[in-house]
């Protein structure tokens, strides 16, 4: 005997399911959609509950983050200094700071805010798009003269630090380090790149390293940021999988009221190999509806607006070196020939085009040595190939998961600094990869930019740089793609298609409820769009807790 | 007193883990070897006395340790170790730079760059060299070394040992090389430098086909024109200790060179034997000669 079934009606439910695209109706039980369509498809399911708070509005499926880090809700422990206007975990905008002197003066203000000797961090420094002078070691010592002051960017690749954490770190005009800014004089700027230099200043500066740990209040700030913005499955894609983090993962998720399913990552690199395989084993058996293991994430390259992303000819526009292999391609084989035989779903850092070659080369050799079909190995960000590469990842059944919002945020110095403008309009192809039918999902990479699907998908549809310019109209996609990106291509990326991504008969009852019908609203309109709520396994979260 | 750190790098394959497994095997100090996977170095269950979560404690003293994410806390909890190691030894990852890591060990209060060591294997190298998505990783790696070990030489022949050099050399022309065999660093170049005696170098130089020098000065140096002369050493002097009297300070100052990295740094201890041995490959200058460059330092 059913029971307990409740109906959503809506003005408009968009399944992304094609074979019935459009519904009025979703009749949910025990979390799972038990029928989708009219009236006519309630009538014979027997007695239920109407619930049609959301009849004039549009249902979509839960919106599906396939790049992000829960680190997200870990950041928000301190000031956020960006350059764009950030909504926090409460729901509250964090202005942008367009200038270094509301950077200072914000920082100052936290400063005061808290006494103590400790250091004082903050983080999403984006001086990109600040004109003018940039921060100097003076600004941050007029912040403190006594506490380390510790400011990453918003790449995560870059610092600024204050005369003290310079102090504690050793670092002095005559050290002989690669990554120190320094100005015409020579003198120290406090501006500090690579990871050895940022990691020598996080263990400097305080006992923990600047450890900002998962815990339940960070898992509790995600849930928060993620319901807001539509979202019911988020990635967690570098997890070291340890203890500690497994059981931050289960408590949050074996909570009823906590919004999102999780799909976490191991990262290859915290292990070796044979541990490693040992590892996945053991984590595949912990597999539950709200927490999903088997994914496994490499990294190949650095980054391109940090310069470590290995590219292929002609390089860097303004003429840097290349960038770091983060494993050999020689290493790199072994990795994804161990764990593609293992079964894991590999989702795999490359962002310049070299790395991504060097990717391909390994998979195509994986798969010739020992075939496996549907193994939907993943190129995540996948920021340069050329029609040629994109051309093989189809081939090879590969799929992207591609940082569309990067064309927003970085663009303009992808134009000026590291690609110049024939090569930073054929950046995130969504284009390319929809035309060949190359499976793909586009992401934020929160923190690194914020977590907010519908603006993702703006950003592929528009590609408009934040200085307004449309960069590579050609690799524009309409907005059922770009929807369809967000949700069951991101679930398909993730192997979950088959219980997320779509509204269809037998799967979570996860929706995404906004305000309008992305597809009757102009376009260049898609991100103002307002979540109302989301479900999760036909449990209704507010957008707004 | 700081320890002295030395840098192993290379590409993989080059031979770090065997050249660090012989150290460690081989050695009478307690040396702390750092390396990317202790499992690699296949260390006898019997021979580890002690494990301390990624530290591992052998029986003849030594101490192996997992770099893990971040090397300059690994680095300070091994200086920080009771009683502390007589030096350290660093695996550098295969796709690295390993002056990155020599930068961060300058920083270390503590510590002192010893010298940055990098394998090249004299059969892979011309492939390396030429690898389309590694040439340039490689030429990193050798651009900033002080000294180049050419692995495998046991089994490259002439012309392959001539090709591995001449591309080490157009990289970096001024670079010394040595040639090693079966994967072993020649003792004098991997002994503790906390010897006092520099003559101690002559019967550990033994084991290659090196050519030594020794001289005693018979009085202070001038601080300028021994540095000039450090300076311009020729590239075949692979290895230099020296306890001397360099201007009026009395107490005297200790010459350690490895390669094109050499430090002069007040001694302990007043030495009344003053005296230099540098050890280098059969290219090294005639006796007369390097007499001759020295005694030119001397405080006339």
């Amino acid at each position: 005997m059913r029971s307990g079934i409740v109906v959503f009606k809506a003005q408009r439910v968009l399944t992304m399911n094609p074979s019935q695209p459009f519904a009025t109706h979703v009749a949910v039980m025990a979390g799972r959609i038990l029928a989708v369509g009219g009236e006519a498809e309630m009538a014979d399911l027997g007695a239920f509950e109407t619930d049609d708070r959301f009849a004039g509005q549009t249902i979509l499926p839960g919106f599906v983050e396939g790049h992000s880090h829960l680190f997200e809700g870990s950041v928000w422990r301190d000031p956020y200094i960006g350059y764009f206007d950030r909504r926090d975990p409460d729901g509250n905008i964090a202005p942008g700071l367009r200038s270094i002197s509301a950077v200072v003066d914000r920082l100052r203000q936290a400063a005061q805010a808290e006494s103590t000797n400790g250091p004082l961090v903050a983080w999403g420094f984006d001086p990109i798009h600040i004109e003018g002078r940039g921060l100097d070691v003076a600004d941050l010592d007029g912040v403190s003269s006594v506490r380390p002051v510790v400011i990453t960017h918003a790449s995560g690749h870059i610092m600024n630090v204050n005369s003290v954490a310079l102090r504690l770190a050793g670092l002095e005009r005559d050290t002989d380090m690669d990554g120190m800014v320094r100005d015409q004089a020579g003198a120290l700027t406090g501006e500090l790149r690579g990871f050895d230099l940022l990691g020598r200043i996080r263990h400097t500066v305080s006992a923990d390293g600047l450890s900002r740990k998962l815990d339940q209040d960070s898992m509790d700030r995600f849930g928060r940021l993620a319901r807001r913005v539509g979202v019911t499955t988020a990635t967690d894609l570098v997890s070291d999988m340890s203890d500690e983090t497994i059981a931050v993962y289960q408590q949050a998720s074996n909570a009823p009221d906590f919004p999102i399913r999780i799909v976490p990552a191991m990262a290859a690199r915290f292990y070796r190999i044979e541990p490693g395989l040992a590892r996945l084993d053991f984590l595949r058996r912990q597999s539950t509806d709200m927490l999903f293991f088997g994914l496994v994430k490499l990294h190949v390259d650095g980054s391109i607006q940090g310069f470590t992303a290995r590219m292929r000819w002609p390089g860097y526009h303004n003429g840097a070196p290349n960038g770091l292999w983060y494993l050999a391609p020689t290493e790199l084989g072994e990795v994804i020939e161990a764990y593609h035989r293992a079964g894991a779903v590999l989702h795999m850092h490359t962002n310049g085009d070299e790395a991504t070659e060097a990717a391909v080369d390994m998979v195509e050799r994986a798969l010739i040595a020992h075939p496996r079909p549907d193994h939907r190995h993943t190129l995540q960000h996948c920021q340069m190939p050329d029609q040629a590469l994109y051309r093989r990842i189809k081939t090879l059944g590969l799929c992207c998961n591609i940082f569309a919002n990067h064309v927003y945020y970085w663009g303009e110095a992808h134009v000026r600094e590291t690609m110049g403008l024939a090569r930073a309009m054929r950046m995130d192809a969504c284009g390319t990869a929809l035309r060949l039918g190359i499976p793909f999902a586009i992401h934020s990479d929160a923190p690194i930019t914020p977590i907010d699907p519908l603006f993702t998908a703006w950003c592929a549809v528009m590609r408009e740089t934040a200085a307004g310019r449309v960069l590579g109209e050609g690799e524009r996609i309409s907005v059922e793609a770009a929807l369809h990106a967000i949700t069951i291509g991101a679930a398909y990326t993730l192997k979950l298609d088959h219980v997320i991504g779509s509204i269809e008969v037998g799967k979570f009852a996860d929706f995404a409820v906004l305000r309008d019908n992305p597809l009757e609203v102009d376009p260049s309109l898609l991100k103002n769009i307002e979540v109302v709520a989301t479900v999760r396994g036909g449990k209704v979260f507010a957008a707004a807790a | 007193m700081t320890v002295p750190v030395m840098i192993i790098g290379g590409f993989l394959g080059a031979g770090k883990t065997t050249a660090i497994n012989q150290i460690l095997r081989g050695s009478h100090q307690r040396i702390a070897v750092l390396v990317n996977d202790f499992g690699a170095l296949n260390i006898d269950a019997h021979l580890i006395e002690a494990q301390d979560g990624e530290i591992f404690a052998l029986s003849n003293g030594c101490v192996c340790c997992s770099i893990g994410p971040d090397f300059s806390a690994t680095l300070g909890r091994m200086l920080a170790l009771t009683p502390p190691p007589a030096r350290i030894i660093v695996e550098s990852s295969g796709v690295s730079d390993p002056w990155r890591i020599a930068q961060l060990v300058k920083l270390e209060i503590g510590a002192s760059l010893e010298a940055v060591i990098v394998l090249a294997d004299a059969l892979d190298l011309p492939r390396l060299a030429a690898d389309r998505w590694l040439s340039d990783t490689i030429s990193r790696q050798i651009a900033r070394a002080d000294l180049i070990a050419l692995s495998k030489c046991d089994i490259a022949s002439t012309g392959m040992r001539a090709e591995a050099r001449a591309i080490i050399t157009a990289i970096r022309g001024d670079v010394p090389i040595i040639e090693i065999e079966r994967g072993v660093l020649p003792t004098v170049m991997v002994n503790p430098s906390t010897e006092p005696q520099p003559s101690r170098f002559l019967a550990d130089s033994t084991d290659h086909d090196f050519r030594t020098w020794s001289w005693r000065p018979d009085g202070p140096l001038d601080d300028a024109l021994l540095r000039e002369v450090l300076r311009s050493l020729p590239p075949c002097i692979l290895r230099g200790k020296g306890v001397l009297q360099i201007g009026s300070v009395a107490s005297p100052m200790v010459l350690q060179l490895v390669g094109r990295r050499w430090s002069l740094t007040p001694g302990r201890e007043a030495i009344d034997a003053h005296e230099l041995v540098l050890i280098g490959t059969n290219a090294l200058p005639t006796p007369g000669n390097l007499e001759a460059m020295f005694s030119a330092t001397r405080i006339k």
